[in-house]
């Protein structure tokens, strides 16, 4: 069986600490030497929006995370294209190394992956 | 099958571990083994032995408890999820120096790494989320 990690991200940045509680699980994964692949789906997507700062009183931005993401070999980040144009977005909103997909796109990666984690 | 549980809920206010404990005893009784539940999120919660519910409703903690008393179901938590919202063992309470602490054993606190390791040694892991 393929050992790929998918990891499904769905929080939005500055839900409290959701999304970097997902991105956590990535790093880890990362960390103990296996493929792992990162989708965002939902409101997930928006965590891939260039130009976050600190966010309300107290909120970290996560984005400097995911730009880190490249250092542990975790080089494309995935999103349904669907999900962004729902949200009026495209790929140019984007940050770098965002690949968008269609429906069988995505359908494939949740079938060929190994194990999958959802956050 | 061998499964093991992700539960993401607080209780009380979510139906995540409510669900997760059903579908446990739900497998058991199917013959099935049940590994472990991992804590995640608001679901370190569960760990607390302190909550205290009106004596009228089930208390997650003990159900968690029994789980693990009859069948021997392991109960990881995420520990930097706990630190995070004040939940520790004696040891770690001892180590960022509070006199109190809430959560011992059955439950035990470990890491994300041991999800994953959960995860390649079961057959099925199932995600109970908020």
């Amino acid at each position: 069986m393929d050992n790929t990690l998918l990891v499904v991200i769905r929080s939005a940045p500055y839900q409290g600490v959701r999304l970097r509680e997902s991105l956590d699980a990535l790093l880890v994964g990362a960390a103990f030497g296996k493929p792992v692949v990162p989708l965002f789906m939902g409101q997930g997507v928006l965590a891939l929006l260039p130009g976050q700062a600190p966010g309300a009183p107290g909120q970290k931005a996560a984005l400097p995370i995911i730009e880190m993401l490249e250092m542990y070999d975790i080089d494309t980040l995935y999103l349904p294209a669907a999900d962004a144009a729902a949200r009026g977005l495209d790929g140019r909103d984007l940050i770098a190394n965002t690949r968008l997909l269609d429906a069988d796109a995505v359908k494939t990666l949740l079938h060929e992956a190994g194990q999958v984690l959802t956050f | 099958m061998k499964y093991a549980l992700l539960v993401m809920g607080a209780p009380y206010s979510s139906q995540a571990p409510h669900s997760a404990l059903r579908f446990a005893r739900a497998l058991l009784e199917g013959g099935h083994t049940l590994d472990s539940v991992f804590f995640y999120r608001e679901g370190v919660h569960n760990a607390s032995f302190l909550m205290t519910p009106p004596q009228d409703e089930a208390n997650l903690h003990r159900l968690w408890c029994e789980l693990n008393r009859e069948h021997g179901v392991k109960l990881d938590v995420c520990i930097a999820a706990a630190l995070r919202r004040g939940l520790m063992n004696a040891e770690e309470a001892a180590r960022h120096g509070y006199d109190e602490h809430s959560v011992a054993p059955p439950f035990a606190l470990t890491g994300l790494g041991q999800l994953l390791d959960i995860q390649q040694r079961c057959d099925r892991l199932i995600t109970f989320a908020a």
